[in-house]
């Protein structure tokens, strides 16, 4: 087959190197990439760094979380300028609105809670 | 390599832990002495009693008055001895059961005043005898109608019963206004307590701009409560000043300033909750 192209007229003998070039490169490479493929060793450090990175970066997000809780009192009333009041303070009182709210439904003088009884006022044995 | 695994994932899981316990021992609230004292209920057992005996007596009152007419219709129609004397004893029967009911109602009426907070103690002392009076003439009555009576008899029982039912009246619909004005007295109270209560709690929370919004509407409750004050010593003037008029008049004015201040209480409340939304 290399005869024949090459008695091809047509064609220029300087493109006969090209055509055969593409293989004879990428034969080189290919060991190349096999040992990249890591070998163990490697992978033993990278990971012990990155959980030691994650723990520290926990630690810390921690730290500014208990942080921020133990702020002083006029730090807080800063942060909670437009936020609603601490559940702590609110619940108790909402629960004694509560209480009374229902303690005044029972007060409501439109519905009276002992009525006089019905009883028939002319009980006699006259004709009526 | 598993051994240093497992201690990752536990230093993970404790620290996790102990930061999340943190957080949640800071998030529960501070004990509080939240218990109440409840004024020591010494007439409830009484008023569970009579509450009781009240619904026998009006059932069989029900029966009795029922009876009653049935016989006395009877009679109406027969015109027979046999049947006046059905009649007779049926009439006695439900005039008796009648005052029983009457006698019990008022006594668990009384008892009920005693219990209510939030009367003046004059004019609880003052309702209290109006009701031992009365009571005392329904006990005359019903000695009355504890000997075997005729029809004559009969008919003059019922007259003087006609007379002592408005006395009657007159006292219980004075206690049913008064016991009402003892609830929203008592309500009235509380909500002043509260309010303050309030008004120290939440007077370091929040910043400058929501103590101010605040403090405008602890004016605005207290202005609505303070108000009531007039109301309710108008009701009490009509109590003391009464004895011209006629007691339903009384009644009727009392409830129309009782509802009025029923009214602004429930707006005052509503005030209040919304003050802890704020």
């Amino acid at each position: 087959m290399k005869q024949s192209d090459a008695q091809d007229q047509t064609q220029f003998i300087t493109e006969s190197p090209l055509y055969e070039k593409p293989t004879a490169r990428q034969e080189p490479q290919q060991p190349l990439l096999d040992d990249e493929k890591t070998p163990n060793n490697k992978e033993f450090p990278k990971k012990i760094v990155l959980a030691i990175g994650i723990c520290l970066l926990l630690l810390v997000l921690g730290a500014v979380f208990i942080k921020s809780r133990q702020s002083s009192p006029g730090e807080k009333n800063i942060l909670l300028d437009d936020s609603p009041l601490d559940k702590a303070i609110s619940g108790p009182l909402e629960q004694r609105v509560q209480e009374l709210s229902q303690e005044l439904e029972l007060a409501d003088p439109s519905q009276e809670k002992l009525p006089f009884p019905l009883v028939e006022i002319k009980i006699n044995l006259e004709d009526e | 390599m598993n051994w240093i695994n497992k201690n990752f994932l536990t230093t993970i899981i404790s620290f996790l832990l102990l930061t999340h316990g943190q957080a949640l021992a800071q998030e529960i609230p501070p004990l509080e002495d939240n218990q109440k004292v409840f004024d020591a209920q010494s007439f409830s057992k009484d008023i569970r009693q009579l509450t009781l005996q009240y619904r026998g007596e009006l059932e069989d009152y029900r029966s009795s008055e029922k009876e009653y007419k049935i016989l006395k219709q009877q009679y109406f129609q027969l015109e027979t001895l046999a049947s006046l004397e059905k009649s007779v004893r049926a009439t006695q029967a439900a005039m008796v059961a009648r005052a029983n009911v009457l006698r019990t109602y008022i006594r668990l009426l009384r008892f009920h005043l005693l219990a209510q907070a939030g009367i003046e103690l004059p004019e609880k002392q003052a309702a209290q005898q109006n009701l031992l009076d009365t009571l005392s003439k329904i006990e005359q009555h019903q000695q009355k109608l504890a000997e075997p009576l005729d029809k004559p008899s009969i008919a003059n029982v019922a007259v003087e019963f006609k007379e002592l039912f408005s006395e009657i009246e007159e006292s219980v619909y004075r206690v049913l206004a008064l016991l009402t004005v003892g609830k929203l007295q008592t309500v009235h109270d509380k909500a002043l307590v509260l309010t303050h209560d309030m008004e120290e709690q939440l007077a370091t929370a929040g910043g400058a701009l929501k103590s101010a919004e605040r403090k405008r509407s602890f004016d605005e409750t207290n202005r609505v409560l303070s108000s009531l004050k007039g109301e309710f010593d108008l009701v009490e003037a009509k109590f003391s000043d009464s004895s011209d008029l006629d007691y339903k008049e009384v009644y009727q004015f009392a409830n129309d300033r009782l509802s009025r201040i029923y009214s602004s209480l429930a707006k005052a409340l509503l005030f209040l909750e919304e003050l802890l939304k704020i």
